[in-house]
């Protein structure tokens, strides 16, 4: 069966411009467009569309972009660190395109007989043989000290060949980003000098940002007959992790010198990105469809980590604390609905989205959904995998596509054996940490998508490696509470504190495994002694508290937090649960409001929000509040069951036997075990069969 | 009389490399060894290596003393090889499965835990590797190749031989070299020795 792009004039969008910025957030754009500014992103959002985009677990940015262009998670598509081994080499490399496991957007658009142009996107090296054009995110690489001296690209990183002199040509080099830039970032860079240390950081990225977007312009003006371009900037991102420091107010541990200095860096940057955007909806020409989107948020208001003078290693492990759970999306062109309302979208929406707005379908072994709300046109219906549709699909020959641990382990066979020289202990220590955390992110990919039993042997095996690692204790822990074995994880958590009594985290935690195993007793002993402990944060407090059915205490601890973070939405769901505990339904729901005006995607916020107004009797808009919680977490069990109960009630049982297999099926695809099923039914007090009973005995 | 290209027997380890020195050896070739790695009992006649191989990244010093003379060179360091000069190379090939099979006796007698992985998926990397070198052997016109079966070579050593000679240019003594097949290859062909 072959299926083909339907021709530009009979689909919904004629040209499809998929643009990504790396960690751009919603709250720093709101701050810029109020103001006045972005003009180019302001005008998508009025003629558009918009919301909220959820991001993925674990949030870094080489398996959320794999995500995004392959609708699958991460363990499917394979792209689990930011680096790999490379066989050949002994050595490290970033993750690349023959580690992907399955077929991106790209690869099904070739097979589809369009052209794409993909540039900078992450694991996209090699470049694959497409039609259209790919430049890889090796563009910049081995930039030599000087501009001017010879700067050959690395081998692979265009295809196809003819276009590499023009591409290797729109690269700009560090010490060549024009004044005017960095006046834009840094007003007074001229005291400083590019040898600052900041400033050299800070020209390095912007170069790169540039010659992504000077390569995107030379493919557009090469090749003018594309269906799809793919352009993807990261600088916001890795801009915002040495800058956003000192963006306002002032962070206590930046010098008043230094926040002069680099204040308005954060704010210059999304200005850059607005004008390239410019620039890039020009040459794209009238009537392109836009979709505009980033992979998660990034703080830059009160949650800022503090990172400075943390070791590498430390801070290595802290820069994914900079990232907010929501990113941005922005549609905007022929085929989407101007104004159109988004029911909470999540990054693996995007590709079956994108399909759909080119007239194909999405396969059904795509984790996302098509965005339907928003489109002008019905999508075609799903088929069963682009990955079984036979033809060309503009891969790599599959002996290139192999799994790189399973390559390099082969070549630790020929070393063994005697063929081939030892690796320097380094180089081997370097792979078997990647090897280690490159588990733990696809355990953490597991847990995130309720494969609890799955999760916790993954974590099982690395804490037996690394028992002095407490991350990976910790998550064993978590995989073994949402497994449904809340004894194993408290066992888990003694082996731990053994090790390190005075983890804050560690002991919160052992709090909520004693609760979950019906000790609350310990673990309100447990407890009592976290309550003085300023690590504890008091939402982190009111939060264990709640666990433990301490319902004043939890209030008075959301309390204390509230009074200096008022809308800070996971505080005001906290409270609406301790709210609908006690059965006040009407200031839980007025809290979860609160909250979701700040944060329309937050899911417990809509789903105290379902249950509040369940119990007040307005049905309908508790179902819509559910829906919202099943679309965020699908494996959130009670939502399903609430939805089916308040459908049934509404006579739709249609509706209720659909919720109800959906919750079945989302229980088959976690691989649930008879413990995890019973921990997932659980329902609280006020859970959908109180409710229901509640329902036919009359009663409110 | 000009000497001969490099000679350059490569393959998997176990499929058959120390038998193709042997009979090159024994049709007057002379092997370019330094006789560190010793005879043991996954190879009695010994393995015919030169350890400098194995730094062919970044030490090509040696080639030219390769010329005229045959030396093992693994599968996986073939593309280190510089594309200046012409080299007249022998494949060995061997069932994948039997040389994992090999290869796993030969790393539990050294107490060595190789890839830890399971033969199958060993095999299929073997098999995704040996297809990337031959592609790249494919564009490379100064590598000429002769593919050997270690099977056809132990069934039927004295065809191979004059194959053998052919491909490098004749003046070998193909008796020798027939003869230095051990029968009893052909009787344990399953069994790990003497490759």
């Amino acid at each position: 069966m072959s299926i083909s792009t339907p021709p530009m004039n009979d689909r919904p969008a004629r040209k499809l411009l998929i643009l990504g910025w790396d960690a751009a957030d919603w709250l720093m754009i709101r701050t810029l467009t109020d103001k006045g500014a972005l003009p180019n992103f302001r005008r998508l959002v009025r003629e558009g569309a918009h919301a909220d985009l959820a991001t993925l677990e674990p949030r870094l940015s080489p398996l959320l972009w794999s995500s995004i262009a392959t609708g699958k998670t991460a363990d499917k598509h394979g792209i689990l660190n930011f680096v790999e081994p490379d066989a050949s080499e002994g050595q490290l490399r970033p993750a690349s395109s023959t580690s992907r496991r399955t077929r991106a957007l790209w690869n099904i658009l070739h097979l589809s007989g369009s052209r794409t142009h993909v540039v900078g996107w992450y694991a996209s090296h090699p470049a694959e043989p497409i039609r259209g054009a790919v430049v890889s995110n090796l563009l910049t690489e081995s930039q030599p000290a000087k501009p001017g001296d010879p700067w050959p690209l690395t081998p692979g990183a265009v295809h196809p060949p003819m276009l590499a002199d023009r591409v290797a040509g729109a690269r700009v080099h560090a010490g060549a980003v024009p004044d005017r830039i960095l006046s834009r970032l840094v007003p007074q860079w001229a005291k400083l000098g590019r040898d600052h240390p900041r400033m050299r950081t800070l020209a390095r990225l912007v170069a790169q940002c540039l010659s992504i977007h000077g390569a995107a312009a030379a493919l557009m003006q090469a090749d003018r007959e594309w269906d799809c371009a793919m352009v993807f900037h990261e600088a916001i991102d890795t801009i915002g992790h040495h800058f956003m420091q000192f963006h306002p107010p002032r962070m206590k541990h930046v010098e008043q010198r230094d926040f002069d200095l680099f204040s308005k860096v954060m704010r210059g940057a999304y200005e850059l990105h607005d004008e390239l955007l410019g620039q890039l909806l020009r040459l794209a020409g009238p009537g392109v469809t836009v979709m505009l989107l980033s992979d998660h948020g990034f703080h830059s208001g009160e949650q800022r980590p503090v990172t400075e003078g943390l070791s590498n290693m430390e801070r290595a492990a802290m820069e994914a604390a900079w990232h907010r759970e929501h990113g941005v999306l922005v549609m905007c062109g022929p085929g989407v609905k101007p104004g159109a309302t988004m029911h909470a979208p999540n990054l693996l929406d995007i590709a079956p989205t994108a399909l759909a707005l080119l007239g194909l379908p999405a396969g059904r072994d795509m984790d996302g959904r098509v965005l339907d709300e928003v489109l002008t046109a019905t999508a075609p219906e799903r088929i069963t995998s682009w990955d079984q549709t036979p033809g060309d699909a503009g891969e790599h020959p599959p002996d290139l596509r192999q799994d790189p641990f399973e390559a390099h382990g082969a070549i630790r066979q020929l070393i063994d054996l005697g063929y081939m020289a030892a690796l320097p202990e380094d180089a081997q220590a370097r792979v078997d940490l990647t090897r280690r955390e490159t588990a733990f992110n696809l355990g953490t990919v597991h847990l995130a998508r309720g494969r609890a039993d799955a999760a916790a042997g993954i974590f099982q095996s690395l804490a037996d490696e690394q028992p002095a690692e407490p991350r990976y204790a910790l998550s064993l822990a978590r995989a073994l509470l949402a497994a449904g074995r809340p004894a194993s994880a408290a066992d888990a958590l003694k082996s731990l504190l053994a090790r390190a009594p005075s983890h804050t985290e560690a002991r919160a935690l052992f709090v909520t495994a004693l609760a979950a195993s019906d000790q609350v007793e310990v673990g309100s002993a447990a407890l009592s002694s976290l309550l003085t402990n300023p690590e504890m944060s008091p939402g982190a407090l009111g939060d264990l508290c709640a666990t433990l059915g301490r319902w004043d205490e939890a209030e008075a601890q959301y309390g204390r937090a509230l009074a200096s973070e008022p809308k800070r939405p996971s505080l005001l769901a906290g409270l609406a649960r301790v709210m609908v505990a006690r059965g006040q339904f009407e200031v839980a729901a007025e809290r979860c409001l609160d909250a979701l005006e700040v944060e329309p995607g937050n899911p417990e916020a809509n789903h105290q929000l379902g249950v509040a107004l369940a119990w007040l009797g307005e049905h309908t808009h508790a179902v819509q509040a559910f829906r919202t919680v099943v679309a965020l977490q699908p494996g959130r069990i009670e939502a399903h069951r609430f939805l089916a109960a308040l459908l049934r009630q509404a006579g739709d049982e249609p509706g209720a036997a659909q919720a109800d297999a959906r919750a079945e099926a989302v229980l088959r695809e976690q691989a649930a075990s008879p413990a995890q099923r019973e921990l997932a039914e659980r329902q609280g007090e006020h859970g959908p069969t109180a409710w229901t009973l509640a329902q036919a005995g009359g009663s409110r | 009389m000009t000497a001969r290209p490099p000679i350059i027997v490569t393959g998997l380890p176990r499929s058959g490399t120390s038998l193709a020195m042997q009979i090159l050896a024994a049709g007057g070739v002379p092997p370019l060894t330094d006789h560190q790695r010793t005879p043991d009992t996954d190879n009695p006649r010994g393995y015919f290596e030169f350890e400098r191989v194995k730094q062919l990244k970044t030490d090509k010093g040696w080639l030219d003393e390769a010329r005229g003379r045959a030396v093992k060179v693994v599968h996986m360091l073939l593309a280190e090889l510089p594309d200046d000069r012409d080299y007249l190379v022998i494949f060995m090939r061997r069932d994948v499965g039997e040389v994992v099979q090999s290869q796993a006796a030969m790393l539990a007698r050294s107490g060595r835990p190789g890839a830890g992985l399971p033969a199958g998926r060993l095999s299929e990397i073997y098999r995704q590797q040996l297809a990337a070198v031959e592609r790249w052997l494919s564009s490379r016109p100064r590598f000429v190749v002769l593919d050997v079966p270690y099977a056809g070579l132990v069934e039927e050593p004295a065809l191979w031989a004059e194959r053998v000679n052919t491909h490098v240019g004749g003046g070998l003594d193909t008796r020798e070299m027939a003869r230095a097949v051990d029968p009893a290859l052909y009787r344990n062909r399953g069994s790990a020795n003497e490759l």
